[in-house]
């Protein structure tokens, strides 16, 4: 049995090997293919945090009604907290919040005038999803102020919201077609590496080989071609990262790169990479053994 | 009572895609053990009915049999096991380019499932009784016609089959290496394999005297006992 596997393995292995030319090709539109896929997947990933971390920017305000007392306002913030896409609630006595307005408008805010500032909470968002509903569910409580109603920004909140939607379609429907047309080019390769050693299929054929035996290499060569491909495409992306990390060392402001998640990048491209190369090879046998 | 044919062809009907008739009604019994030479213009059907046998051809319509096996009952995944009852020598030679005489031949045993050591010890005992163990080193390029055609017939015979089958062996080959082809066909033959050549090397066939089933125009003209 082991003698068995070894004859298949080197059979394809040194059908790689004698069809440099058409491995080569294989291996690199793959690998490109696979390349702008991660690529585009790592952008997404970046874009997606920054637009996690936009969520914590946004916040709302919520008024209460006058002479709420503060075990009562304590409890009210509890509630708020344990709301879905809540990350955090301050609450802002409406005697410090005087006193800022003072600070930031002292010719606007007369002095002697009477505090005309109810108490208020801010409201700080951990998603912008639930934006809308948190802002109901706050108004809704009997201790907010009905004719006060919560300020956020809801339109840039909306705006946002929808950038990060066209991203997610963007990369979806990106990544769908660059999957698509590295199967085409694996089943491409595979076809013109079967049509290439037709001769020997026939030979294998005809001595009494089975199908299996016969099949299996070139299953193996479009997987190991697709396993490269990946293999590649991580190293491109590495570099790439690399490349740019080096580049905006310049500008302090912009920050640091993320680390190239190497391990999980090649786990993923060279495994999509190998599936794509097995079923892409399967798929190009089809035909040609058939006929 | 009538021992069963080895290999029976019942009215036979094969029509290529191009609507060419390939044979027409063709009913034919072989012993096992027999010599039979398929002889006939290009065209006749001399090779459709040997790849009937070995399945490279599909028949339209009638019954071909093996040993008693309907041989449209194979399919593409159990082909294998009939292809080993049979040892195949194609007109085109079919040598790998890269490789040896013995890698050739390695090579066909590897891929029916022998082992290395099978393979060791297999391949100079085919390549000694096909006469051609001393171009072992060779590549086919380096082979002359008859040399080629020992080597084909040699992997044919990886699996000791009890029949086989050469497709104008003779066709390439001048009057002394047709006949020495001939003769290693005969030899074969005489230690119990059933051998079918589609020939239509007439001069060739005359110096052995052996059956002959005469083709035209895909039916049987003449079926002479040898």
């Amino acid at each position: 049995m082991v003698d068995r596997i070894a004859f298949i393995f080197v059979e394809a292995l040194q059908a790689m090997r004698r069809n440099v030319t058409m491995s080569i090709a294989a291996i690199s539109t793959c690998g490109l293919a696979l390349f702008l896929l991660g690529g585009i997947s790592l952008v997404y990933v970046a874009l997606d945090s920054w637009g996690q971390s936009l969520s914590g920017k946004f916040e709302m305000r919520a008024y209460l009604k006058d002479g709420v007392k503060p075990p009562e306002i304590s409890k009210v913030a509890g509630e708020i907290r344990s709301m879905p896409g809540v990350k955090a609630v301050f609450w802002i006595p409406r005697d410090k919040a005087w006193e800022r307005e003072k600070v930031k408008y002292p010719k606007e805010v007369s002095q002697g005038l009477e505090n005309p500032l109810p108490d208020a909470f801010k409201i700080v968002l951990s998603d912008l999803n639930q934006a809308d509903a948190v802002e109901q569910s706050v108004q809704r409580l009997p201790q907010m102020d009905p004719q006060n109603p919560i300020q956020y920004l809801k339109a840039e909140q909306e705006l946002v919201e929808q950038s990060r939607s066209f991203l997610r379609w963007l990369a979806g429907s990106l990544g769908a077609l660059l999957l698509l047309t590295a199967g085409v080019l694996i089943y491409n390769a595979i076809r013109m590496t079967v049509f290439s050693r037709r001769k020997e299929a026939r030979i294998m054929r005809l001595v009494g080989a089975s199908l299996f035996t016969v099949r299996v290499p070139y299953m193996i060569e479009g997987t190991l071609h697709g396993l490269a491909g990946g293999a590649l495409a991580c190293f491109l992306l590495w570099a790439c990262q690399l490349s740019l990390q080096n580049r905006l060392e310049a500008f302090t402001a912009l920050g640091q790169l993320p680390p190239f998640p190497a391990g999980a990048a090649f786990l993923v491209l060279g495994g999509i990479g190998a599936l794509y190369g097995f079923l892409a090879s399967w798929i190009a046998l089809w035909v040609p053994m058939r006929s | 009572m009538p021992a069963r044919p080895y290999i029976e062809y019942r009215d036979v009907h094969v029509v290529y895609s191009n609507g060419v008739k390939g044979l027409d009604g063709v009913s034919l019994q072989i012993q096992r053990g027999e010599f039979v030479f398929f002889v006939g213009e290009t065209g006749a059907g001399k090779s459709t009915l040997l790849k009937l046998l070995s399945r490279e051809e599909h028949h339209c319509e009638g019954e071909v049999r093996l040993d008693g096996q309907e041989l449209s009952d194979f399919s593409e995944y159990n082909l294998h096991r009939l292809r080993r009852q049979m040892g195949v020598a194609p007109q085109d030679y079919d040598l790998l380019p890269n490789k040896t005489v013995w890698e050739n031949v390695a090579y066909a045993l590897r891929a029916v499932g022998r082992s290395r050591r099978e393979v060791f010890d297999r391949v100079p005992k085919i390549l000694l009784q096909v006469n051609v163990a001393h171009r072992a080193d060779a590549f086919p390029s380096q082979l002359s016609g008859g040399e080629k055609q020992r080597v084909v017939i040699g992997r044919a015979l990886i699996n000791e089959p009890p029949l086989l089958l050469a497709d104008e062996p003779t066709g390439n080959l001048d009057a002394a290496q047709s006949e020495e082809i001939m003769r290693l066909l005969a030899d074969l033959n005489a230690r119990g394999t059933t051998v079918l050549v589609a020939s239509h090397d007439l001069p060739t066939m005359e110096k052995f005297s052996k059956r002959i089933v005469c083709l035209e125009r895909g039916k049987i003209k003449e079926d002479l006992g040898g």
